[in-house]
């Protein structure tokens, strides 16, 4: 294929190069005309042109498939009766939600989850490790509080600790429950100081052996580099050394203490240094590493970080500068001086036109993938389903806290659009339509709202009107309808004895389409 | 064998002449075309140790430098190094290495690396893959742009293959790849060994893909998965055990190579395969002979010894190369571990390979001779080993695209032609 210099590459000119030898004339540069991957440096998962092509659903549902994981039919009412700004507003204050059910029921399902260190420890690993990844999977499909757990979803990847390392197997129901829960909507100097001083934080990035008698500067590296200011935010090789010896000290205890956090004085480097430019003088002991987080939490690079990852989650993997500018300029501005408050950085994004406009950008990553088709068919989760359902995450790749690097799983629709991925939520898809997973509850009856003697064009009309909220392409709804009537002439009734496999056939069928990928 | 000269750039004496990139091959016939190698990159993830993996014993700024993690000098004692050619040993959790070794199937490259001076594992790995350390403007990986730039008529949905749920980077480009985590499970529906499907499946099959059949991204990546499932059931690589005694370990990694080697027999058109082996950033408690860094070691070793016995029929058109983003600081830290570092040691393993060597331009230990914050100084880019591999493994002469901005000096001779 030769291309014509100046040609943008669109994806169907990729598309048609693929599988085909076919020699690519000059270098293939494949930057989408808005932004190159020049412009997200740490986004190393962009593809091109990586965008559905599908009509679009309203701006209702466009907002419910953004700020929550996927469309439960009370949360889609819900933001109908409140219009566009109002079901933000309201989601912006879960406390004001009553999400009692949803506890009630994580309480009983899942009780490791208050446990203290102490009371963690004398548990099987593996019950507490279950129970933790368990309650994310619920929660993110059954709370009403999803805009709150889509950013706990934010921070835990944003802060990661790998799950099955350590001590952290049980430590991480202690730092989700007590850093990233708490603070997931306030401040980001207190959850940032709360991560800091977590167990779970101080030994998976092992700052728990960083002393004054041999620095360690992994902690110190990341803490710049993924928690703060990026990789591009201008922190020197010296800088990593110096914060390394700021928080040398800061540990975890050990016999009566274990799995708390401790400042040892006596491991703690007192002296005076530079950090980013910045001279502390000597003496402050923890004081030290307080102010580093001072400093990084208050620096420009921080909020121009945080931005462009809050955009990449909420809007598209290339968001426009105008709007990641904006963002920053709203972290900046809240949080009443040492840094910014997350939930009028929020405010800011998502009442923006550009969020307004971003219909579609977001492939479905697997695990909004499964919670987004286990809330569209509003299933209830009990307790045999939960095994089965993170099998299927760890499958696709993103199961809860699993991620071994502390940058936490990739957020761009080119690391997650693959053979595998695919397969393995068109598998799901099929299960759950022949409601064959043990402990989901569908109530597949309902989904055609009472249909009597449906036929196969009555049939898809109403359960993609159900499943999807959002019209189909004619040529897709008829090939769906053409699937359902399976021979049969389309507008005679389904033979009785056959209604509930091809209801079940074309459930899995809307479900596995490309309508419920995006976001 | 001859001894070496380990301050020289080692050039081969064998088959082959090392001739410089831009040397015209006009004089040469082409390679032909059904002799190409199935190349197997491994990836250790996390900065590999390494000056822990293969030892320059024979330098004194080694032992001086890791009071607590040295590997001790061979002796035939149970966690002493494995001497190769009297200046490098090679670590005891290797052991399995030291008869690839001695056959010359394995050889072994060291301060080698990436001439980036990034210390993040991200930004490295995302260099190291995209082929072009310092710039990201390049979207492609690699790996991505050999396979365009190479016509082989093959257009097999695993041609090339990414084992793992997310492919890697360095396969990204215009030639679609198929991410593979389990053979076994790679089926639409029905249960695990179904040789045909159900009418019913396949009629599902076939309405699932009229939906994406429009040219969009998606659609491609769906019609991937389609092509890929049906050639997969038809050519049943699961009937494959391991041969010749060949035990893989458990794991990921183990599982990872075992559906490599049944893929390659499967004969579905496999040429690129990409297999991650993660844990190797070693901060605290790394131990020496044994620890965390010896069970890593021992399960690469392990993991690839089953490959090479498994594949010894074929292992004449494979070439296996490792690499990791970069090496470890040489002097040890305060919490039994490594800082991060620079250069770094790589593997290849094949037939193709002028193993038996360590190859090297070995730059020293001493205070002057490290590179930044103390660090083993590269003295062969990654690239030259991999362009070597590309080019004569391979048969792709287009170097310059797969590589751009990059001429290597000559080729170091790791591997015949």
């Amino acid at each position: 294929m030769n291309r014509v210099p100046g040609e943008t590459l669109t994806r169907r000119t990729l598309f048609r190069t693929a599988g085909a030898g076919a020699l690519v004339a000059a270098l293939p540069s494949a930057a989408p005309a808005a932004a190159s991957s020049q412009d997200w440096p740490h986004l190393s998962w962009i593809s091109p042109n990586t965008t559905a092509d599908l009509p679009a659903p309203d701006a209702i549902v466009h907002l419910v498939n953004r700020i929550t994981f996927g469309l439960l039919p009370a949360d889609l009412e819900r933001a109908r009766s409140l219009g566009f700004t109002g079901f933000v507003e309201e989601q912006l204050q879960p406390d004001s939600i009553d999400d009692a059910e949803t506890e009630s029921a994580v309480a009983g399902m899942f009780p490791t989850l208050p446990l203290s260190p102490a009371a963690l420890f004398l548990r099987e690993k593996s019950e507490v490790v279950r129970d933790l990844k368990g309650a994310a999977l619920y929660r993110a499909v059954r709370s009403r509080r999803q805009l709150f757990e889509m950013m706990v979803d934010f921070w835990s990847n944003h802060f990661n600790v790998y799950h099955l390392d350590g001590q952290i197997a049980y430590l991480k129901t202690v730092d989700d429950r007590e850093v990233v829960r708490p603070h997931a909507f306030g401040r980001f100097r207190d959850l940032l100081g709360a991560s800091a001083k977590s167990p779970a934080m101080l030994l998976f990035l092992d700052n728990a052996s960083n002393t004054k008698a041999g620095p360690n500067e992994n902690y110190a590296r990341e803490l710049m580099e993924l928690h703060t200011l990026g990789v591009d935010g201008g922190y020197t090789q010296q800088d990593v050394q110096e914060v390394a010896r700021a928080f040398t000290g800061w540990t975890v205890g050990r016999g009566a203490q274990k799995g708390t956090f401790v400042y040892a004085a006596k491991d703690h480097d007192d002296g005076a240094r530079t950090v980013l430019g910045r001279s502390l003088p000597a003496g402050l002991g923890q004081g030290h590493g307080e102010r580093v987080l001072d400093i990084l939490a208050g620096h420009p690079a921080t909020a121009r970080h945080l931005a462009a990852k809050l955009c990449v989650r909420f809007v598209s993997d290339t968001p426009p500068a105008a709007l990641v500018d904006a963002v920053a300029a709203a972290f900046s501005s809240s949080g009443g001086g040492l840094s910014g408050d997350v939930r009028a950085t929020l405010r800011t994004l998502l009442l923006s036109s550009q969020f307004r406009a971003a219909v579609d950008q977001k492939l479905r990553r697997p695990f909004e993938s499964v919670a987004a088709t286990l809330r569209t068919l509003d299933a209830q989760i009990g307790p045999e389903a939960i095994k089965p359902l993170l099998n299927t995450l760890r499958s696709m790749g993103q199961l809860p806290f699993d991620w071994p690097a502390p940058n936490g799983y990739p957020d761009a629709n080119g690391a997650w659009g693959n053979t595998n991925g695919l397969l393995n939520r068109w598998n799901l898809g099929l299960t759950l339509g022949a409601n064959r997973m043990p402990g989901v509850l569908t109530d597949l009856d309902a989904l055609t709202g009472g249909l009597r003697r449906p036929t196969p064009a009555t049939l898809v009309a109403a359960l993609s009107a159900r499943l999807l909220r959002r019209p189909l392409a004619a040529a897709d709804r008829d090939r769906i309808v053409q699937h359902t009537a399976a021979g049969r002439p389309v507008d005679a009734p389904i033979p009785v004895a056959k209604v509930k496999a091809t209801t079940a056939g074309t459930v899995s069928l809307l479900l596995d389409s490309p309508y419920l990928q995006w976001r | 064998m001859n001894p070496f000269d380990r301050r020289s750039f080692l050039r081969t004496a064998a088959l082959g002449l090392a001739l410089p990139a831009w040397f015209p091959r006009i004089a040469f016939s082409a390679a032909p075309s059904a002799q190409r190698d199935t190349l197997v990159c491994i990836f250790l993830r996390g900065a590999a140790d390494g000056l822990s993996i293969v030892v320059p014993l024979g330098d004194d700024g080694y032992a001086q430098n890791r009071p607590t993690l040295k590997i001790p000098e061979p002796s035939g004692a149970a966690g002493s190094a494995i001497d190769l050619d009297g200046f490098f040993g090679l670590h005891p959790a290797l052991a399995p290495f030291k008869e690839l070794y001695d056959d010359g199937l394995l050889a072994a490259v060291h301060a080698a690396g990436s001439p980036a001076d990034s210390h993040s594992h991200f930004e490295a790995m995302d260099f190291m893959e995209r082929g072009t350390p310092g710039s990201k403007s390049v979207a492609t990986g690699w790996i991505g742009r050999h396979l365009s730039t190479l016509d082989t008529g093959n257009s097999s949905p695993f041609r090339a293959v990414g084992l793992g749920t997310i492919l890697q980077a360095s396969l990204r480009g215009p030639v679609a790849a198929t991410a593979l985590k389990s053979i076994a499970d790679f089926h639409l529906g029905g249960s695990r060994s179904q040789g045909t499907q159900s009418a019913e499946a396949a009629r599902f099959q076939a309405s699932l893909s009229s939906l994406y059949a429009d040219g969009a991204w998606l659609d491609g990546q769906a019609q991937q998965t389609l092509g890929a499932v049906a050639k997969l059931a038809a050519a049943n690589p699961g009937q494959y055990p391991a041969q010749n005694g060949a035990h893989y370990p458990e794991g990921d990694f183990g599982s990872a190579l075992l559906q490599v080697a049944q893929l390659i027999k499967a004969d579905l058109g496999l040429e690129v395969a990409c297999v991650d082996l993660g844990g190797w950033d070693t901060h605290a408690a790394q131990g020496a002979a044994t620890g965390r860094l010896g069970d890593l070691l021992t399960e690469l070793s392990s993991g690839l010894a089953a490959f090479a016995a498994d594949m010894a029929d074929r292992l004449g058109r494979i070439t296996v190369v490792t690499m990791s983003e970069f090496g470890r600081r040489l002097h040890e830290n305060a919490s039994g571990g490594t800082d991060h570092g620079h250069g770094n040691c790589m593997f290849v393993l094949g037939g193709g390979v002028n193993g038996g060597r360590v190859y090297a331009d070995w730059p020293g230990l001493a205070a002057g001779q490290l590179y930044g914050p103390g660090d083993l100084a590269v003295t062969t880019d990654y690239r030259t080993v991999l362009a070597e591999i590309v080019d004569r493994r391979l048969g792709n002469r287009r170097l310059g695209d797969v590589f751009p901005a990059f001429t290597p000096p000559a080729y170091l001779g790791v591997v015949r032609s």
